[in-house]
């Protein structure tokens, strides 16, 4: 299968940087996926799951929110927060889970439900790849 | 004599003990900078791809409309100053400081004033401007949850319509040996501002904006109000650690040479009081013969 090159950067580190099949990240519309010789494309990324393939095996990773950009030579994942599974701290994604349904069950200022919302997603998110 | 050469020795230790003192904190900042230097460039790229996205959409929607860019006439602004929690960072603090203050006395009416470190409050509060709102524990730990925190804030007061612009003072870092203060408009978004950035690659005029450029400029917007702040506060505490390491290095320098002469006179009385203890032993005895 036709590869491209794959560049994943967070504000605190190069998470990934190699060849791959094709990428499916979480935009904010849904699902994307992204093949070799894709048009040059911006697409703003929610919470969710980046997968990749790579000599046919597939990895997963979760990335929080951020966007994508494929240009003619590679493409860019920029996001606020990427972890391989095995780095996401499973209690403490649990705990943000708890607090946020808490917080959302109780009265708050808009500015307060849009927080819980958007930490209970990136809780879910890193749960799901924990299952 | 005596009393001469314990002064001497006591001397000697306490400047040894300083010195280890200021080694250690030269230490510290040498391998927080090699640390943060990594996160300021991928930052600033991550940042420069949203600015660039963001300017090119503007470009082709000029009837795009959104709050945070539209200009209100400016009856009162709030400025937010970024300085350190400590000193002992040669003249980084009070560069900072002094330019928010010229800054804030210019402005007809009274700003508001937020700060981020201990020493900015302290300086404020010491004019009898006590700030408005200070950040506590963000000056040593720039992070994108702290950043999206003052965001929200800064952001909430200016929704109020207490303010009609919101500033940043900060230490913008070049490289180690140069940083220097300077201010940056926040709100409104200043992207049309940045007309003389070059868009990097000429394959922009058929980029697909995906679902649609509108959307892709309300998601982006807010991250790049962030990227900016988190940049403001990671190069300004870049700054303060460069600006430390600097300083620890000529007080270890200026240590060392200070033991290295304190030691030479310490030999050269002790050398001196052995002669003399000599001469005087050698003077008894022919005395007695």
């Amino acid at each position: 299968m036709k590869t491209f090159r794959l560049e994943v950067l967070t504000p605190e580190r190069q998470f990934f940087d190699g060849e791959v099949e094709q990428i499916i990240v979480e935009a904010c519309d849904g699902r994307l996926a992204v093949l070799a010789g894709h048009a040059p494309m911006v697409a703003p990324l929610a919470d969710g799951t980046l997968v990749l393939r790579q000599s046919g095996q597939e990895r997963r990773a979760f990335h929080s929110m951020g966007f994508l950009e494929v240009r003619p030579d590679r493409v860019l994942v920029f996001a606020q927060a990427c972890e391989w599974p095995e780095e996401i701290d499973e209690n403490r994604a649990r705990a943000a889970y708890e607090k946020a349904t808490e917080e959302l069950r109780q009265r708050q200022s808009i500015l307060e439900h849009r927080h819980s919302q958007l930490s209970l997603s990136r809780a879910m998110a890193r749960l799901r790849l924990k299952r | 004599m005596e009393k001469n050469l314990n002064q001497l020795k006591e001397h000697i230790r306490a400047v040894e003990e300083t010195r280890q003192i200021t080694n250690a904190m030269y230490l510290l900042s040498a391998s927080r900078m090699k640390k943060l230097r990594q996160h300021v460039d991928y930052n600033r790229e991550y940042f420069n791809r949203i600015r660039s996205a963001v300017k090119d959409i503007l470009s082709r929607s000029p009837s795009l409309e959104y709050e945070y860019l539209t200009q209100r006439p400016v009856r009162r602004a709030a400025y937010l100053v970024i300085a350190g929690d400590k000193g002992m960072a040669g003249a980084y603090n009070h560069n900072v400081l002094n330019l928010a203050s010229r800054i804030i006395d210019r402005q007809p009416v009274r700003p508001y004033i937020a700060t981020i470190g201990i020493l900015a409050t302290e300086y404020f509060t010491r004019r009898g401007q006590k700030p408005d709102h200070a950040f506590p524990g963000m000056a040593q730990n720039p992070s994108l949850g702290n950043a999206r925190q003052v965001k929200d804030t800064l952001v909430a007061l200016y929704d109020s319509g207490e303010v009609d612009q919101v500033n940043l003072i900060y230490t913008r870092f070049l490289n180690a040996s140069s940083q220097y203060p300077r201010q940056v408009r926040l709100l409104p978004l200043s992207i049309r501002d940045y007309q003389n950035v070059t868009v990097e690659y000429d394959y922009d005029l058929d980029m697909i904006y995906h679902p649609s450029p509108e959307r892709v400029f309300y998601e982006l917007a807010p991250q790049y109000a962030v990227g900016l702040l988190f940049g403001a506060m990671a190069q300004s505490y870049a700054s303060e650690q460069s600006a430390r390491m600097n300083a620890m290095q000529n007080a270890t320098k200026n240590a060392d040479e200070l033991i290295a002469k304190l030691r030479h006179a310490y030999h050269s009385a002790r050398q001196l009081r052995i002669t003399q203890e000599l001469t005087e032993t050698v003077a008894a005895g022919l005395l007695r013969q």
